[in-house]
């Protein structure tokens, strides 16, 4: 069973769905004490200061943090990974739960207004990556050893990393580079593109973290 | 560039349509959807092509069918979305990207920004359906239902709130190949941030690609195999 914490922002049904073709069980989670399974997902389409809000208000932003000190999995996805940070510059500064030693930026701040970067780009990883970082697929549901393909963004600010503890991987992209494409560190998984919606890539990724 | 498909969805059914006047049905959105899942377009963008008052019960029928909806392809979906509680009763859908019209023309501050707070500024797009009269570039106001004067006011407001801004023309929709280009020499808005549809085919994207526009999307011609994405790409 995998929590895919629902705050009200989200694409939830589009992770519930990914799930479902991937036969994983999932349930959509909105207070504390629902939160039970070893994976939690915080998926990512919205906005840091109220998704920030949303998270304290319903104390979820404490049982996300308990969850990661009892060392179970998490996985962030786009806002959902931004917000895994120290601090995001969105909503003129939100601070956010402080799981991943980073910060996120305003891509582009010092070019033109209202950058953002959406589209696909290339894909690659192995599972050397994972290794790397401690941190080994639970449910065994691919023996597949490499993956290459495209994935899907949709944001406008970024992940800047810095941390020797995790393992990163930058969007292959020269406009977009010092940003984290994917951050892993043992437990925590961050990923800026949507997985769920990077179709065949998408679903295999799933399948290797999973 | 992104190449995607468009959809038009009504009162639960798909169709096809040509100007927005004449419409043929194309049936379950979930089977449509499936297709350009196979052909692994870049996107889809599913509209509501309302003219003049919305229905709340068609609205309804509409967003259960979207949060039923099955894919793994970006989804953005607009057309009929108002009021602050139509936004509420997107969250949890399973769209990356929302599509507002009547609220950019109307220049609705508030209401976009409550859309931004909802999905993120850079989920929100501007759609303008336009076309060309008198050498006056008109957009179509979908709420009051008639064509406006597009003014350099709703262009900076749409800079300024959405990521990207759709380009529709109006007048060529449904047909192979018409897109004006023309019409984007009268905007004031940069290639990079717009997407271009309504009669946009196989040479209209070559056009585009050359010109650094962010995205063409192509009416539903492309659930035909013989126009599948990988012969527009």
């Amino acid at each position: 069973m995998i929590d895919i914490i629902d705050v009200g922002c989200g694409n939830i049904q589009s992770l519930t769905n990914i799930l479902t073709l991937l036969q994983v069980p999932s349930r959509a989670v909105n207070s504390p004490n629902q939160v039970k399974s070893n994976t939690i997902i915080l998926p990512g389409v919205g906005s840091a200061g109220p998704y920030m809000d949303k998270l304290k208000e319903s104390s979820l932003d404490q049982a996300i943090k308990k969850h990661h000190s009892e060392g179970k999995r998490i996985i962030g996805i786009c806002l959902g990974f931004q917000l895994l940070t120290i601090s995001s510059e969105e909503d003129g500064g939100t601070e956010c739960l402080g799981l991943v030693d980073a910060q996120t930026e305003k891509i582009g701040s010092n070019q033109l207004r209202n950058c953002s970067h959406t589209g696909w780009e290339h894909f690659q990883i192995d599972t050397e990556y994972f290794n790397a970082a401690e941190c080994q697929a639970q449910l065994g549901l691919t023996r597949k050893r490499k993956l290459k393909g495209r994935v899907f963004y949709n944001h406008e600010y970024g992940v800047c990393s810095t941390s020797e503890d995790a393992a990163h991987l930058e969007i292959p992209n020269k406009m977009y580079a010092g940003y984290s494409s994917m951050v892993v560190q043992k437990n925590l998984i961050g990923i800026q593109f949507h997985p769920e919606k990077s179709q065949v890539t998408g679903l295999n990724l799933f399948e290797m973290m999973l | 560039m992104r190449v995607g498909a468009s959809i038009l969805l009504k009162n639960g059914y798909c169709y096809q349509s040509y100007g927005w006047n004449r419409f043929r049905p194309l049936g379950d959105l979930q089977t449509a959807i499936d297709i350009l899942d196979e052909y692994e377009v870049d996107e889809i963008l599913i509209v509501r092509p309302i003219k003049g008052v919305d229905s709340e019960d068609s609205l309804n029928i509409d967003l259960k069918l979207l949060s039923e909806l099955k894919t793994i392809t970006p989804l953005s979906f607009g057309g009929g979305i108002r009021s602050n509680s139509d936004i509420n009763n997107l969250s949890g859908l399973p769209i990356e990207r929302l599509c507002l019209s009547s609220a950019f023309i109307n220049i609705n501050e508030g209401f976009v920004k409550n859309a931004i707070n909802s999905f993120g500024r850079q989920a929100i797009l501007a759609c303008l359906p336009i076309t060309l009269i008198d050498d006056v570039i008109c957009v179509y106001h979908s709420e009051a239902n008639e064509l406006i004067k597009l003014s350099d006011e709703i262009q900076e407001f749409c800079m300024q709130y959405a990521d990207e801004i759709i380009i529709i023309d109006m007048s060529n929709e449904g047909n192979n190949d018409y897109f004006q280009m023309d019409l984007l020499e009268h905007l004031k808005i940069p290639l990079n941030k717009i997407i271009i549809t309504g009669g946009v085919g196989k040479n209209i994207i070559r056009v585009a690609k050359s010109t650094g526009i962010a995205s063409s999307i192509i009416e539903n011609r492309v659930l035909h195999s013989e126009n599948s994405i990988d012969y527009f790409k």
